[in-house]
């Protein structure tokens, strides 16, 4: 077992992990030992082959990680990058009422604004150019406008997009502005030391307890040894996710923690649904996501981005099985795509624990009779947008048969209902997984204090979207890099 | 391989009645598939095929495989729909993997006039260790 000695150990290679490597640079150039771990393997550009079979391998458990009542599944992304080299790129800042209602002392939208702004700088986050906008966006523009909804352009962290699509395989060209192409080789220029492969089990005041693992084929080899490794450290960053770090934090058994460790737990509830078109649309091609309508997120705490999944995603999402699946499957081409999601509340009941002896994290999470309510009207509102746009068929779990016919269209909120959303029947997904770590000033009701510093050891901090004290509303990529920003300020405060 | 002889004679009979266009290469699919989730996850899978394969014995007595597609499919449909949570549980989500090992290869890209990958690019078949089932506790 080896025990080299850093200043720095961050857990994990995300939106949190990669953000605080970077600002770690101009010290690392003069002198400051940084270690980056990241239990998943180093994969470049290179690896992604766009094929849904092959990319299951970049995500935990397949990217079908369920919760035990099999309500969601979550996504994540188990690579050097985190998430962020499988994420479609929207890059959302945090909404200013949001950022007012969380009411952490210190974060402020005065004290966020600049923050944002550096940061879209840094990864080029802009509204597309006309000939990125695929036909699925155009139609769904077209569509909610009919609707009488608004239609607001997102913004998407790239630079150079070549419209290769597949984003949530990795990007292909390189073009996606991830923490794998930006800000973790720009601290390794720094001299940042990057351990891929390197699970980490437990940490406590002054050391982590890892092990590397084997490098799957086609990654980039170990520079370690396999097996158990123990690093010292004087401060210690876990920016592991949402799912990852109050689960590492409860297997540390760690003294006098919070009795909120893993609570509060939110994940943005979601459901993909589509509709035919007489025309093919082929939502594969060029990049999947332009536009958003939030129009029901006061009144019913659900948001509608376009969206596009490949052959074997689609199949799943689409209600059926046998002839009558095979007929609707056979429509692909011609299918759009909406993602519909759901800003769920922050409960006491939610949570992420630690798996005994393994330290697995276990998602206790309670899909709530509020989500259903908003995931059917989401399933709703995405139907008129649907048929607004001229398709003939929708496919929403929630109606009967999973489908709407266009001569149906008239009869929506009758068709779509809450008693038709079947539990263990519909399985709605997350790729945005929060709190657990929340931040706020009093050791009992949070975990750490609004600079991510744990309570109760100060040598250990948390960055990533673990600190969110309820939901985000939006995406909540840009908001875990802000964050993970002020938690390098204080952290470089405390090293010099 | 992850499926058993019977698990594999009852996984076909099911995915001749959910991808009745799937062929031979698809179980094939399914079982890396499986075999690369969690161990807690392929139990729970193999617990749910076990019951699923005799329970029909206790109305038709058959069990699944030797039943007719249409009461195969029956069957699957009470499944689907049914009060038991855990039945609906299972079904769906091994319905998922058949979706997903048929969609997923490029078997059944010519029949949607999929192109598929944009990219020519080798298949990625070596799967990542899951930290948690090969280590020993923390």
């Amino acid at each position: 077992m080896s025990s080299p000695e850093y200043d720095v150990v961050i857990v994990g290679s995300g939106a949190g992990g990669g953000t605080i490597a970077k600002r770690l640079a101009p010290l690392i150039e003069k002198g400051l030992r940084v270690a980056l771990l990241e239990s998943g393997p180093r994969y470049d550009r290179t690896y992604f082959n766009q094929r849904e079979a092959d990319m299951q391998s970049l995500f935990w458990e397949g990217g079908a990680w369920l919760n035990p009542e099999g309500t969601l599944q979550m996504v994540a992304g188990r690579m050097l990058g985190g998430s962020t080299p499988v994420y479609t790129g929207v890059t959302f800042k945090l909404p200013d009422d949001v950022c007012r209602e969380w009411n952490v002392p210190t974060l402020t939208v005065e004290d966020l604004a600049p923050r944002f702004s550096r940061l879209k700088e840094e990864v080029g986050a802009a509204e597309l150019p006309p000939e990125r906008i695929n036909k699925n966006n155009e139609l769904f523009a077209a569509g909610a406008e009919a609707c009488g909804m608004k239609t607001i352009k997102l913004e998407i962290n790239v630079r150079g997009c070549k419209g290769y699509g597949f984003c949530n395989l990795g990007c292909a060209s390189g073009a996606k502005q991830s923490t794998l192409e930006v800000q973790i080789p720009s601290a390794e220029e720094a001299g940042l030391e990057v351990i891929h492969n390197c699970h980490v089990r437990r940490v406590e005041d002054g050391r982590v307890h890892a092990e590397v693992l084997r490098a799957p084929e086609g990654s980039t080899p170990n520079e370690r040894p396999e097996g158990k490794i123990s690093l010292s450290a004087r401060f210690i960053v876990v920016s592991a996710g949402a799912c990852s770090t109050p689960a590492l934090l409860a297997a540390s058994q760690l003294p006098n923690m919070s009795p909120t460790l893993g609570r509060f737990f939110t994940v943005h509830p979601s459901l993909t649904v589509n509709g035919t078109h007489p025309e093919i649309v082929d939502s594969h091609l060029n990049f999947p996501k332009a536009y958003y309508v939030d129009d029901f997120s006061k009144s019913h705490d659900v948001y509608l981005e376009t969206a596009f999944y490949y052959p074997g995603v689609t199949a799943k999402n689409i209600d059926g099985f046998g002839v009558e699946h095979l007929r609707r499957m056979k429509k692909y081409r011609h299918m759009m795509a909406i993602i519909l999601l759901n800003h769920d509340a922050a409960t006491y009941e939610n949570r992420v624990a630690a798996e005994p002896g393994t330290g697995r994290p276990v998602l206790e999470y309670q899909l709530s009779e509020a989500s259903i309510r908003s995931l059917v009207q989401g399933q709703r509102e995405a139907a008129r947008v649907f048929f607004a746009a001229g398709c003939t068929e929708v496919y929403v779990p929630s109606a009967p048969d999973g489908m709407i016919t266009r001569d149906q269209k008239d009869d929506i909120d009758q068709l779509v209902t809450v008693e038709r959303y079947q539990k263990g029947r519909i399985i709605s997904s997350s790729a945005h997984p929060q709190g657990g770590c929340r931040m706020g000033t009093d050791a009992s009701d949070s975990v750490c204090d609004p600079y991510g510093v744990v309570h109760g050891q100060p040598w250990l901090r948390v960055a990533d979207a673990s600190l969110f004290p309820k939901s985000s509303h939006v995406n909540p990529y840009l908001t875990v890099m802000a964050l993970s920003d002020r938690v390098a300020d204080r952290l470089i405060d405390d090293l010099a | 391989m992850s499926f058993s002889e019977r698990q594999t004679h009852f996984f076909r009979a099911f995915l001749e009645v959910v991808v009745p266009e799937a062929n031979e290469d698809v179980v094939g699919v399914a079982d890396r598939m499986v075999s690369s989730k969690p161990a807690a996850i392929q139990k729970k899978m193999r617990l749910f095929m076990f019951v699923a394969n005799i329970l029909p014995f206790f109305r038709f007595f058959r069990t699944f495989p030797s039943l007719s597609v249409q009461k195969r499919e029956r069957f699957l449909r009470w499944l689907a729909t049914g009060p038991v949570g855990l039945f609906r549980l299972g079904f769906w989500g091994l319905r998922s993997v058949a979706l997903l090992a048929f969609y997923g290869d490029e078997g059944s890209w010519k029949g949607l006039e999929y192109g598929g990958p944009i990219v020519d690019r080798p298949r990625r078949l070596d799967l990542p260790v899951d930290p948690y089932d090969t280590l020993g506790d923390a």
